[in-house]
């Protein structure tokens, strides 16, 4: 493979310029077209007229694969503190002993659910939370927000994007209300109903 | 240029790792090469498949003496350009 470094010359076509130009590899923040995030210190080749990224050479493809996994994969949401509080909360109920980052895993457990039922999306109304969660977080508005940062596998981030289309809400309002579910799922009620599985699954998860 | 110094001159460029992927200040996702979700392997594959009739080129939009080169096959788009000694990709998907 060529290698280029830091400093190293080429030609390129500047669609600023208009032009054929002369280019210097150098190394540059650069941001997705279609995925939110950039790859950083990313080596490109920069126009020497008006200093564009004007291309990428192959040498950086593995960089920009990884920066657009890690893009992908990431979910961060800023809600209202009370909804991190039922999640945390539980979190709590199921596996004491977990901590609070089960509650990534519970997320997980209750994006699975929704996105392989359709069914049972529509008789747990989750479309009907969602539309509550605008005039529930108006209301908090005057309370702390709490950020949410996880990385998840290709499979979990699929069914969060199922459950963003089917609901036509984003993610922030998708994690409300899983987080709404929680509350009445398991914090709630005397006897959760999947208590026991959802024990299971922090066992092994905290192994 | 003929198809067959096209083909032959593509396949070479990625064989050696002597190509680029145009950029416009970001990062063409679905420019699948340029993302590693396809390899140089695999793309050469479908250009070996390529004939003729999976050919066409027109010219560059502001660089006349450059031919943008355009294969289609089995699904696959694949546009690109030669600006000597490079080779430049803008499209690879499907």
């Amino acid at each position: 493979m060529k290698f280029y470094h830091a400093g190293d010359k080429s030609k390129a076509a500047c669609e600023q310029c208009k032009s054929l130009v002369t280019t210097t590899f150098a190394y540059r923040d650069v941001p997705f077209r279609h995925a939110k995030g950039q790859a950083k210190d990313l080596l490109v080749a920069v126009c020497d007229e008006c200093g564009d990224v004007v291309s990428i050479p192959a040498q950086s493809t593995p960089a920009v694969r990884e920066a657009r996994n890690h893009a992908l994969h990431s979910v961060e949401v800023k809600l209202p503190v009370p909804y991190v509080d039922m999640l945390n909360g539980g979190a709590y109920r199921i596996a004491p002993e977990a901590g609070p980052g089960f509650k990534k895993s519970l997320l997980a457990y209750y994006f699975r659910k929704y996105a392989q039922a359709p069914d049972l999306l529509e008789e747990a109304q989750i479309g009907q939370i969602a539309s509550e969660i605008p005039l529930q977080r108006k209301a908090m508005k005057d309370l702390p927000i709490a950020r949410l940062s996880f990385r998840y596998s290709g499979p979990v981030i699929s069914d969060i994007d199922v459950l963003t289309d089917r609901l036509s809400i984003n993610r922030t309002t998708l994690v409300a209300c899983m987080a709404r579910k929680v509350e009445q799922e398991i914090i709630e009620p005397e006897q959760p109903a999947e208590l026991t599985t959802l024990r299971n699954i922090a066992a092994v998860v905290n192994a | 240029m003929s198809f067959r110094e096209t083909k032959y001159l593509v396949i070479k460029a990625l064989q050696k790792g002597e190509f680029q992927h145009e950029a416009r200040n970001e990062i063409d996702d679905k420019n699948l090469l340029s993302t590693g979700e396809i390899s140089t392997e695999e793309i050469i594959e479908v250009i070996d498949r390529c004939n003729g009739t999976h050919h066409s080129c027109s010219e560059h939009h502001f660089l006349e003496s450059v031919k943008v080169h355009v294969l289609k096959r089995d699904d696959w788009y694949i546009k690109f350009y030669f600006i000597d000694p490079d080779t430049f990709f803008i499209s690879v998907h499907k």
